[in-house]
């Protein structure tokens, strides 16, 4: 799933959060915003998933203009900004609930996703006593378990140990022999270099470098 | 198909919310049972038994319109305020926030902001019905389990405490009261869709207060445009001559939801989702 932008603006109560961003993202790719605090990352991830209405230009995913031809992506997996579920429910539990949408996955694909993230799917504990580590693994699950052809994925290795920054990198090289594209935004340069094919470094909302990593 | 997979989550989410507001409703009627069927008795004012329609009749009965002037305030019926104060604070409980985590994920999952906003308001009447329905019902098993009548007619003690002839029940418009009994439903459910579609616009946390004022006005206000006018059986025309229509009721409460729904719908076709309820 392609992901293109062109002269995309937003404006935020006179602010502008992004600033004429104009990119390119091939399939099956893994592409990473990068930059500081405030530098538009989750904003750009926001906007490609249909979640932030641009004031000028076009997003366009795998052809489909959102706005004009769709409002979502048709296949997508989100961890923007915090992990939060339904805190009176397990964690597979809450992916069951996401899952009951759109049907892909079945109670298998979801075990396996909570295995494979380092979790156990039969935990019976509530989410509400997870640590933010298992949160970031539930989130990333979430993303994941439906194996959308995009994933979106905000500071993906946040509150991870080293297990699961690999258990992260894994996911991502998966994704990718799959034919998914993926996109994150982070503001570890390491982690970019080691993840991603592609960087795109914004400041102030504008896209500023663009190259390899 | 998928409207219908997100409205599940949505209900089961906003009727846990509601639930605790719903068992206090119980207590907080069956308590006004229990005063009514003290008062009945003490004042001598009627020696047959109460009915399940004196039980629905103590939680919606309101009072005739109050001057004003000095003192009104003490004289406002609190027992009927608390009920609608807290129906509608209950009512406007929030289910999932898609703002954030797999709230985001699920509004995606939807495919459509429409399909999400009509979720919303589809779930929010459903919720309001639910807590309509198990305080009523409560209300009428406690009444029973005090020896209530299952009987859907008002009894001449009951009459006689509220203050109207019970000649103005009409013991064969029980059908009449019923219908005044889904104009309230209908009237909330329609304030909860106005007040989901005023905390879209950005009134978020005034929300509940303006609309609270605005149908407690009808206490000192006696007018048909006012909302709270359709919550009170003593405005109502199944109770006294001239009063309001309980099928206009119905009729303004479809009007309202209807318009609240639509202009919400607007504002949340353009709204972005930045989480935490931020508004561009």
């Amino acid at each position: 799933m392609s992901v293109r932008l062109d002269h995309v603006s937003k404006r935020i109560r006179g602010r502008a959060v992004l600033d004429d961003v104009t990119l390119d993202i091939p399939s099956a790719s893994i592409a990473a915003f990068t930059g500081p605090n405030g530098s538009g990352k989750t904003m750009l991830l926001r906007a490609i998933a249909g979640l932030l209405l641009p004031t000028e230009g076009k997003v366009v995913v795998d052809g489909t203009e959102l706005g004009a031809d769709a409002e979502f992506p048709s296949s997508v997996g989100l961890l923007i900004e915090y992990p939060v579920f339904l805190s009176h429910l397990t964690g597979f539990k809450n992916l069951e609930l996401l899952a009951s949408i759109k049907r892909v996955a079945s109670h298998d694909d979801i075990a396996e996703t909570l295995e494979n993230v380092g979790l156990d799917s039969f935990d019976k504990r509530k989410v509400r006593s997870y640590s933010l580590g298992m949160r970031q693994r539930l989130g990333i699950a979430a993303a994941v378990m439906e194996r959308p052809k995009l994933l979106l994925i905000d500071e993906p290795t946040n509150a991870l140990d080293v297990q699961g920054v690999e258990m992260v990198k894994e996911v991502f090289a998966e994704a990718r022999r799959s034919g998914s594209t993926v996109i994150f935004a982070s503001h570890d340069r390491e982690i970019v270099s080691q993840l991603a094919d592609v960087v795109f470094e914004l400041y102030d909302g504008a896209l500023v470098k663009e190259g390899s990593a | 198909m998928r409207f219908f997979r997100c409205l599940t989550i949505e209900v089961r989410s906003v009727v846990k919310v509601a639930i605790p507001w719903a068992v206090f409703l119980s207590v907080f009627s069956a308590a006004l049972i229990a005063v009514m069927q003290v008062r009945i008795r003490g004042l001598g004012l009627g020696s047959e038994r109460i009915t399940v329609g004196d039980c629905l009749l103590c939680l919606t009965f309101g009072s005739p319109a109050i001057e004003l002037g000095l003192g009104t305030v003490s004289m406002a019926p609190v027992d009927w305020l608390v009920w609608i104060a807290t129906m509608l604070f209950a009512a406007s409980r929030d289910g999932i926030d898609e703002g954030r985590g797999i709230g985001s994920s699920l509004l995606v999952a939807c495919g459509s902001r429409l399909r999400w906003w009509l979720v919303r308001c589809v779930a929010s009447i459903v919720g309001v019905t639910i807590l309509c329905l198990i305080v009523w019902v409560s209300s009428c098993a406690v009444g029973m389990l005090c020896g209530a009548t299952a009987d859907l007619g008002v009894s001449e003690g009951a009459c006689s405490l509220a203050g109207f002839s019970p000649d103005n029940i009409d013991p064969l418009g029980r059908s009449e009261f019923a219908v005044f009994m889904l104009s309230v439903l209908a009237m909330l459910a329609a304030l909860s869709i106005l007040r989901l579609a005023l905390s879209e616009l950005g009134a978020r946390t005034l929300s509940v207060v303006i609309i609270l004022a605005v149908v407690c006005l009808a206490v000192w206000i006696p007018s048909d445009l006012l909302p709270g006018s359709y919550l009170m059986l003593s405005r109502s025309s199944c109770a006294v001559m001239g009063g309001v229509q309980p099928f206009a009721g119905l009729c303004y409460a479809g009007i309202v939801g209807a318009i609240s729904a639509g202009i919400g719908a607007a504002s949340f076709a353009q709204r972005d989702i930045v989480g935490g309820g931020e508004r561009s």
